[in-house]
């Protein structure tokens, strides 16, 4: 497996408490970039103020905390807006999301 | 709404909350309030719900439920918001933990002097409350100035907070009118539905609205557009409920009074008409316990702004003597007030705990909990139905005529009165369960 799909992967692992479902199939991860053994991840949260926001962020650096790379780096960004239609299909059907 | 862009992740650290302990134990305080309101409602029912309104009792009980409970918890969760809704620094939690215990020792005398009517006991616990109340608003505000995604939340929290200042100055007039009767006319209830507007319109609506734009799009993923509507509602709820208070306050004539209400409700119409589009528009179908208490307390919402509309068509005659106020008062601030605090508290207590015992292990395999899942839903679920039967069963009595039911409070009014103390238990249980997750 190679070492993006397998940090997607272990991204899989930090789940939304409040939701019950992990950041890879909620939508909030925009960008993942692998190279040269860096990570740099761009993510969103459900919304502006989300209080989970840093708790998330930490898990994502202890979720690819195992794959040794050099430097993680995770920016943040709410542009463009989260939205339930950014979410993999398998966690719509989870949660139950209409439309 | 907010010039919020690209950044670097830091920013979003979990060191912008304050530690649990502070709004925790605003929330405990609260807790606690809701606990000991329960016997005294059942044991004094005769008392508290009979035509004349400012004895010992009913006092006691209102300012147990909106300073011991209601405010108490509020609080708690702007300690605990403001900092992660308006990305803030957060606030110094020693001079919080101060204010916190200046503002229960505040409470816990001015409740106790209106139990035991000693005024020298009004008058210390008022100023407390009045200093508490102030040190909170420097605090919460010199958090907020440092926002770096301010919204129409923190616009409402910062009138909110307004309101609160103002409903405690003239609360602690009115504590001192107790000793020195600066009010002569006994009869004229026009002070005290003064404190009330601003207590009850100002700051528990106001606040409730404000953190509903926030919170309820958030949990039912559902979205707004714009915030146009929101600071109509804004201007209109704030501007109205301060001319009222200064219509009652100035005595002027009942016209005045009831167009200043008038405007204030067209603000409550069109909040109400936004949240309700929110509701509509929500992805997520499924409702947990959480928003099913926030969905009932705007129902009970709804119930007492229809009874006051269609019963008395302004605010002054609310205060007249007739059962239908007390059963506008009490779906007002127990149905609506009361529930949504519950709500919000379903989120905000398992956050709090799950946040302090998991969240380094975020990331890592291994399942943990999920909010709901730190609790018995069962237990949750039946003190939903004990505490929503209980409020309407009692509003019904109420309305039905309570000044001659309440003479027999071993017929009637006590059955719904029992299932809100259920609920009020089985509510307990459910967060020290949280808490020993």
């Amino acid at each position: 497996m190679e070492k993006r799909e397998l940090a997607q992967t272990m991204l899989k692992n930090v789940i939304d408490p409040e939701l019950g479902l992990n950041i890879v199939d909620l939508g909030l991860i925009y960008e993942l970039e692998v190279a040269e053994n860096r990570a740099r991840i761009l993510m969103t949260f459900t919304t502006i103020g989300c209080p989970l926001s840093g708790t998330l962020i930490n898990g994502v650096y202890a979720a690819l905390d195992p794959l040794g790379f050099d430097d993680v780096k995770v920016d943040v960004t709410y542009t463009p807006a989260w939205s339930p239609d950014r979410m993999t299909a398998e966690g719509k059907q989870r949660l139950g999301i209409r439309g | 709404m907010s010039g919020l862009a690209t950044g670097d992740a830091a920013a979003f650290s979990p060191a912008k909350s304050p530690p649990m302990a502070v709004p925790l134990g605003f929330i405990l305080t609260g807790l606690f309030s809701l606990l000991l309101l329960q016997p005294l409602l059942i044991l004094k029912a005769p008392m508290i719900f009979a035509d004349f309104r400012f004895n010992a009792a009913t006092l006691t009980a209102v300012h147990l439920f909106t300073l011991g409970w209601s405010t108490a918890v509020m609080m708690g969760a702007f300690y605990q918001l403001a900092p992660v809704i308006l990305l803030t620094e957060a606030p110094p939690w020693r001079p919080a933990a101060v204010q916190g215990v200046i503002y229960v020792a505040g409470s816990a005398l001015l409740i106790s002097g209106f139990y035991l009517q000693r005024s020298l006991l009004l008058m210390v616990g008022g100023s407390l409350v009045v200093i508490a109340v102030l040190l909170f608003a420097g605090l919460v505000l010199a958090t907020m100035r440092s926002s770096r995604a301010w919204n129409i939340t923190g616009t409402y929290m910062v009138m909110g907070l307004g309101f609160l200042v103002g409903t405690v100055l003239w609360g602690l007039v009115l504590a001192f009118n107790f000793r020195f009767a600066f009010f002569t006319d006994t009869l004229n209830h026009a002070p005290v539905g003064a404190h009330m507007v601003l207590g009850i319109g100002g700051w528990f609506l106001l606040t409730i609205a404000g953190v509903s734009y926030q919170l309820i799009p958030m949990f039912t993923l559902s979205h707004r557009s714009g915030d146009q509507m929101a600071r109509a509602a804004l201007l209109l709820m704030s501007s109205g409920l301060w001319f009222t208070f200064f219509a009652l306050v100035l005595g002027l004539p009942a016209p005045a009074v009831g167009a200043a209400v008038a405007v204030a409700l067209v603000g409550v119409l069109l909040w109400g008409w936004e949240l309700a589009g929110i509701i509509l528009r929500r992805r997520r179908s499924r409702i947990d316990l959480g928003m099913r208490y926030a969905l009932t307390s705007l129902g009970f919402a709804i119930l007492a702004l229809l009874l006051a509309v269609l019963s008395f068509g302004g605010l002054v005659p609310l205060l007249a003597e007739s059962p239908a106020p007390s059963a506008v008062l009490w779906l007002g601030l127990v149905g609506f007030v009361g529930s949504m605090i519950i709500g919000m508290l379903y989120k905000i207590v398992p956050f709090l705990i799950w946040h302090q015992r998991f969240r380094t292990k975020t990331g890592r395999p291994g399942p943990l909990p999920t909010l709901d899942e730190m609790y018995t839903k069962r237990i949750a679920v039946t003190g939903y139905w004990f505490w929503t039967s209980g409020i309407l069963g009692t509003g019904g009595v109420l309305l039905a005529g309570a000044s001659g039911l309440v003479a027999f409070p071993g017929a009637v009014v006590p059955l719904p009165l029992l299932l809100c103390a259920a609920g009020s238990l089985l509510f307990a249980w459910t967060l020290v369960e949280v808490m020993r997750a």
